[in-house]
């Protein structure tokens, strides 16, 4: 009898507990998106370099070569060339280029100066820039590696003591 | 004797209990039915717009991203290492007509396997439920901060982003 009345009980409570886990809410939250692929350029310092006066690490540095002579003592990390007529300062910059979401094999990487220059000469990887158009620095760039770029600045004889010169080199990269 | 009192007793309970269930299948507003708790999801004011799609479903379109860019409005996307992560907020509310002062917990589940990774408040979600929060309080709209992770390595032609958060309130 005490079994019995026992197994009932039992047989209840299970009842109990179904309804109880039944008492559940659910509904869905449907996620949708569109990933599109990009590329971002930063500039680094190089180790053979002048250290980037700011913005390393990201797309708007300053580069300072400091007090530059055809002559004098030249600071670290410039190397300087002379001629009858001018002498050039170059220093290589880091410039890194990352992908995300691209089938893009390498980059090409254009440079064009700010503002017009009449005096001196501005070169990147050998490649004269001016502000007239866009040169090419590089048709097959390589995806997330630093590239030195070397930053050079040909300065004639003729400039007088003291003079500062100053100018912004724009960097495009694009894919491939 | 007080064997087959007990069976007789036993009997009554089941057909009562049969008696009552009838009428309840006929009328949708039944007490029983009033007493499951329920939920929406809802927009806030910094998350992403929503669909609804009836019931406790809804749609969030995250619209175009990248790893430099987010088009939509309240959709943030942080660059990362490995990718990038898109992030946006969205509400729900629980309604508990049985009014029972008791509060609710929420689990949730992706649908669809995937390579990227979907957290809901910090939770790394994947087909099993997992629990996300707790102690939700009927009637109050909670915002849940809905993270998903690209990576970088993921193409463009494959990146069409597509699954369905399955979620679940359990009363407490």
């Amino acid at each position: 009898m005490k079994r019995f009345t026992l197994l009932t009980a039992a047989v209840l409570f299970l009842g109990i507990a179904s309804v109880a886990s039944a008492q559940t809410a659910t509904g869905t939250l449907t996620v949708t998106a569109t990933v599109n692929s990009s590329i971002n350029l930063v500039f680094n310092n190089d180790a053979a370099g002048v250290a980037l006066s700011s913005g390393a690490g990201t797309n708007t540095a300053t580069l300072n070569f400091g007090a530059v002579s055809a002559f004098g003592a030249v600071a670290a990390g410039i190397t300087r060339t002379t001629t009858a007529t001018t002498f050039t300062v170059s220093t290589p910059v880091d410039v890194l280029v990352t992908k995300a979401n691209s089938a893009s094999a390498n980059y090409t990487l254009k440079a064009q100066l700010g503002a017009a220059d009449a005096v001196n000469t501005w070169q990147v990887a050998g490649t004269t820039v001016t502000n007239a158009a866009q040169a090419t620095i590089t048709a097959t760039g390589t995806y997330a590696a630093n590239v030195p770029e070397a930053i050079a600045l040909t300065i004639p004889f003729t400039t007088a003591n003291a003079t500062a010169i100053s100018n912004t080199i724009n960097f495009t990269a694009t894919a491939n | 004797m007080r064997g087959r009192f007990v069976l007789a007793i036993a009997c009554v309970i089941l057909c009562a209990g049969a008696a009552r269930r009838r009428p309840a299948l006929r009328l949708p507003a039944s007490p029983v039915a009033d007493g499951v708790m329920s939920f929406s999801i809802v927009a806030v004011p910094d998350g992403a717009r929503l669909t609804d799609l009836g019931g406790s479903s809804a749609g969030i379109d995250l619209g175009t991203v990248s790893r430099v860019s987010g088009a939509r409005s309240n959709v943030e996307v942080q660059p990362k290492a490995t990718g990038f992560e898109v992030k946006t907020r969205f509400g729900i509310i629980i309604r508990d007509p049985a009014a029972r002062g008791r509060t609710g917990s929420l689990l949730a589940a992706i649908t669809v396997p995937t390579r990227y990774t979907i957290k809901l408040d910090g939770v790394q979600l994947g087909p099993a439920a997992r629990l996300v929060a707790s102690a939700l309080r009927p009637g109050t709209v909670t915002t849940h901060r809905l993270e998903i992770q690209v990576p970088a390595d993921a193409r463009e032609d494959e990146a069409a982003l597509l699954n369905a958060i399955q979620l679940t309130v359990v009363p407490e």
